[in-house]
């Protein structure tokens, strides 16, 4: 066992990752001489060399057509994108090549390519740095989009990611980034299948769903609500396609209520689609309506509004109170 | 949090329990939040713990047109000490708040207090006014009323301190035992270190 | 190790600069996240910042009695590398808190 931070820990992985298979590649602004501004990729140009390991222009789109052109040619590219509001010019590389590449050419060409995308917001940094696009790319078909909490978490996911055949779309929260854990990345890893959700605290009264910086989020208010006397389960959705809607109706069938919090805007977020499959699944059990904690339909505020923007404690209290007090008309 | 005033008045308080928590009692036009919070006091007074309230008229407290004389404002330090559970306390004050203060020890709920940024002259309506054009904020007439010509008068009830800015008019001939915090005018010196270190260690000893 | 430098953050109430009135630390020093900085004043008040993630610090930009504007730089510091980030700051660790309480429903 070692402590690994978040940053440290996909680290690790990206390492790990370069050894065990000489066709990984990594790419980006900023990852090679400096190592990523979040120092993700610290170290591992010196390690890997400068063929593996390489600076890019200031080119989104560029960054995604030159992985889709090396997936092609048989490599399997690790890209970068510096921060998520960065990514959409890249969006027309994801949505026309990447996500389709595969179907397009009758299977015979994969795209086995893992964009690290640090995202969400919570480090008080300035516009376009703190988006959070998990719905949006989650509709695109084609893709694969996952998002850690932990530094545990972070690594085994990103492994398996870029070692998955299919794009995925790996949604690092940049604000879990110095949060520290204690694991072993040589254990045999306690490997879900990509799109399994985990429950990491067992309540009875209410479900919290949530995936990325949201799960310590909701970690905290399970903790304050069991001051009252309320046992809230926390589900990390951890893949947020495909979404695991047999974990979120096995753990809601038993505790009957869900409330789901993400940092994104309400309309149209991923909240709607977790909504819908617990509504689908759940129906007779639900005691009631599935709640939504989330950011505004706002553009993502600057950082002194941050904290009114990101679902508080006591709003997820709030909306928990709510499933609890709920009776049917 | 609120308590409130005998009159209904909600005040705004925050209690972060401690061993010795302080009383802190911020000026005329200011509040708690820039008075204490955002010059530090709240982080030096670390483990003590404190107790921070908005005056009547200021900050997120209500703001009737009555109240404000130094037995009012006392009062209501006396129903924000009792909603935290606290019979006597350490105070630490600024400017107006030391009058505050100082009814409040006469009224046995003080056990030593660190007056800043006040000397014994009264407090002058024309001073007032300047400060609330100075910090701005909403029409504090009443409270003007209320507390123009007031001063602390008599003997010490408790062990006192005062502490000033050389650059001070406001606190100009402040009494014995007295701290400079150095080169520092009434609108610069709540912030200071040298305060924050004297406070400190007068509760100490 | 790498070098971050904190500029003078946005002080609300619409103010556009500060004048340093006092440095709390001196280059060389270690310093934690979090722990006094830097007592500034602005038109209407007297400020003390917290440092707002822990270094050693290597400069400090303006001098005492100094003014300088919102997002000029204030004060660099050498970090460890799992620390620097060059956009954003590191977010504290702070104890929950909460206002609104639960209670079960009787059934």
């Amino acid at each position: 066992m070692s402590e690994f931070s978040l940053q440290q820990a996909l680290n690790l992985a990206l390492r790990h990752a370069c050894e065990d298979d000489d066709r990984v590649l990594i790419f980006g602004e900023d990852v090679g001489r400096l190592g990523g501004v979040f120092r993700v990729t610290d170290g591992l140009q010196a390690k890997f060399g400068e063929q593996r390991v390489f600076d890019t222009p200031l080119a989104e789109s560029g960054i995604m057509g030159m992985a889709v052109g090396l997936a092609m040619a048989g490599w399997r590219p690790v890209p970068e994108i510096q921060f998520d509001g960065f990514s959409y010019p890249a969006v027309d590389q994801i949505v026309n090549q990447v996500a389709r590449m595969h179907y397009r050419s009758r299977g015979t060409l994969p795209m086995p390519i893992t964009l690290r995308l640090p995202s969400f917001g919570g480090i008080r940094a300035p516009e376009h740095h703190s988006e959070s696009m998990e719905a949006l790319f989650a509709h695109v078909p084609g893709l694969k989009v996952v998002s850690p909490s932990s530094p545990a978490e972070g690594y085994h996911l990103l492994r398996q990611s870029i070692a998955d055949p299919d794009p995925v779309i790996f949604m690092e929260p940049k604000s879990r980034y110095w949060q520290r854990e204690s694991f072993d990345p040589d254990a045999p890893a306690e490997q879900l299948p990509v799109g399994t959700s985990r429950i990491v605290r067992p309540g009875k009264h209410a479900t919290l769903i949530a995936w990325g910086a949201m799960v310590s989020r909701c970690l905290q208010v399970a903790e304050l609500a069991a001051e009252d006397g309320v046992e809230l389960e926390v589900l990390d959705l951890r893949w947020l396609k495909p979404i695991d809607a047999d974990g979120l109706a096995e753990s809601v069938s038993r505790t009957r209520r869900a409330v789901v919090v993400h940092e994104a805007p309400l309309t149209a977020g991923l909240g709607a689609e977790v909504s819908t499959v617990v509504t689908e699944r759940c129906f007779d059990t639900l005691r009631a309506p599935v709640q939504r904690v989330t950011g505004f339909d706002v553009p993502y505020p600057s950082g002194a509004l941050e904290d009114e923007y990101l679902p508080s404690i006591d709003r997820i209290l709030t909306a928990v109170q709510t499933t609890l007090e709920y009776r049917r008309g | 949090m609120f308590a409130t005033a005998a009159d209904g008045t909600k005040l705004w308080y925050e209690h972060a329990p401690g061993p010795a928590p302080v009383l802190l009692l911020h000026g005329f036009a200011s509040d708690s939040r820039r008075t204490w919070g955002d010059t530090g006091w709240l982080r030096a007074l670390g483990e003590l713990g404190y107790v921070t309230m908005d005056l009547r008229g200021h900050g997120q407290s209500d703001k009737p047109v009555t109240g404000y004389s130094p037995d009012g404002l006392a009062q209501d330090a006396i129903a924000v000490l009792d909603a935290a559970g606290l019979s006597t306390v350490d105070v630490v004050s600024y400017s107006m708040g030391g009058i505050v203060a100082w009814q409040l020890a006469k009224l046995g709920r003080v056990r030593r207090m660190v007056l800043g940024g006040i000397g014994s002259k009264p407090a002058a309506r024309e001073d007032l006014l300047l400060v609330q054009e100075k910090l701005g904020g909403e029409d504090l007439s009443a409270c003007v009323d209320g507390m123009a010509g007031s001063r602390i008068e008599g003997t010490a009830p408790v062990p006192v301190l005062f502490a000033a800015g050389d650059d001070d008019e406001f606190a100009a001939g402040a009494p014995e035992p007295f701290v400079s915090l150095g080169k520092r005018h009434h609108f610069n010196a709540v912030s200071s270190r040298a305060f924050k270190q004297a406070a400190l260690e007068f509760f100490g000893s | 190790m790498a070098e971050v430098t904190v500029p003078l953050p946005d002080l609300g109430e619409g103010l556009i600069g500060a004048k340093v009135l006092e440095w709390l630390v001196a280059e060389g020093d270690w310093v934690e996240r979090n722990t006094p900085l830097v007592e500034v004043e602005t038109t209407k008040s007297a400020v003390e910042l917290p440092s707002p993630q822990s270094g050693r610090v290597t400069r400090l930009h303006v001098e005492a009695d100094e003014e300088l504007a919102v997002g000029e730089p204030l004060v660099t510091f050498t970090v460890d590398d799992d620390q620097a980030g060059i956009v954003g700051t590191v977010p504290a660790e702070k104890k929950p808190s909460r206002r609104v309480r639960l209670s079960l429903p009787e059934d």
